[in-house]
């Protein structure tokens, strides 16, 4: 039963956060109001962390489980965008190490300045 | 008998999780990066479609259940975020600055990219907002008057292989600062770089899931005025 109590509040706030993208007028999505909503009601005690906790820990510690049906459809599309696909994943390579790459410097670079002024 | 069997909703959920399960096992044993358990999981369930015939709408019958719970688990990195609250406090703003640094690196170095490989106008517009979670991309794709089909494709290739790719550079590198691998995975990698920053360490999930909301709120500002 307990279980069944959290799973129905993760599911009743994710309603509330697809609810709310409705009235929003730019692209947020579901999940992100979701996540915002999820931290405001844990940190303001409205949702105590034991009324989801057990649920919300195996959700998230499985999540990557919920992407095989997406990236099964990489395959299915890869017939569909033959003639550019091999175009489209160098230029996904390259650019994903180039963001990874400056995403992480960067985050380096300004905790490096932010620590010096410290001292 | 294919019928049967292979029709039932309950196939797409069975073969996705044991799917998960032996790529998981798999992938504990090896502790490749290569051997990431989502790309091991979707080979495995790719290899048993075609062994048994069995398309990607017929698979999707049960598949789709799975896949509706893409939004209420991304959602729930919020309980990550809350638990390392503190440590993600602290650091603010690199995490911010990286964040954002790596989106407009993302959108700059896809236009530069494509303006060389000359790609046409429309696949262009469709892959710029690639590194960003899909329901925001696809959203930007539209306004931008791209192809859906274009950008969700890029956004999974994008999450899959930041998967497997950027914990290999971390490695490389010799990145031993989570807080910069959170940020990375999570630019780079939407929700699908989150999950495997979550493997890594919970300081990376907690970053990751910021760093994807930053870069998906920051990339939405910076392509409704392109």
């Amino acid at each position: 039963m307990k279980i069944l109590k959290q799973i129905s509040i993760i599911l009743t706030v994710y309603i509330i956060s697809d609810m709310i993208v409705k009235y929003i007028p730019f692209g947020i999505p579901a999940s992100v109001i979701g996540l915002l909503s999820f931290l405001l009601l844990l940190k303001s005690g409205i949702i105590k962390e034991s009324a989801i906790s057990e649920s919300a820990t195996f959700i998230t510690k499985n999540m990557a489980m919920f992407f095989i049906p997406v990236c099964l459809k990489i395959f299915e599309d890869f017939i569909i965008f033959k003639d550019q696909f091999l175009s489209i994943l160098i230029i996904v390579l390259i650019t994903l190490i180039i963001t990874f790459l400056s995403s992480t410097y960067i985050t380096i670079l300004v905790q490096r300045i932010i620590d010096r002024k410290k001292i | 008998m294919k019928e049967a069997i292979l029709l039932s909703p309950i196939f797409g959920v069975l073969l996705t999780i044991l799917s998960f399960v032996i790529a998981t096992t798999i992938s504990r044993r090896l502790r490749w990066a290569i051997a990431n358990p989502l790309l091991m999981a979707t080979l495995i369930s790719l290899g048993v479609m075609q062994l048994l015939g069995v398309s990607y709408s017929e698979y999707m019958i049960g598949g789709e259940f799975l896949n509706m719970f893409i939004g209420p688990s991304t959602a729930l990195l919020g309980m990550n975020i809350y638990h390392q609250r503190k440590i993600l406090g602290e650091n603010f703003i690199p995490i911010f600055a990286g964040s954002i640094g790596g989106s407009i690196c993302s959108i700059g170095s896809t236009y530069i990219l494509c303006q060389l490989f000359d790609i046409s106008n429309l696949t262009l517009l469709s892959m710029l907002p690639k590194s960003v979670t899909t329901a925001i991309a696809m959203d930007l794709s539209t306004i931008l008057g791209g192809d859906r089909s274009i950008t969700a494709l890029c956004v999974i290739m994008c999450g899959i292989f930041g998967a497997v790719l950027n914990p290999i550079l971390v490695k490389i590198l010799n990145i031993k600062n989570p807080i910069a691998t959170g940020v990375g995975m999570g630019t780079t990698s939407h929700a699908i770089g989150s999950a495997r920053a979550l493997e890594m360490g919970k300081i990376e999930g907690a970053v990751s899931s910021v760093s994807m909301c930053v870069a998906g709120i920051f990339t939405v500002f910076i392509l409704a005025f392109w």
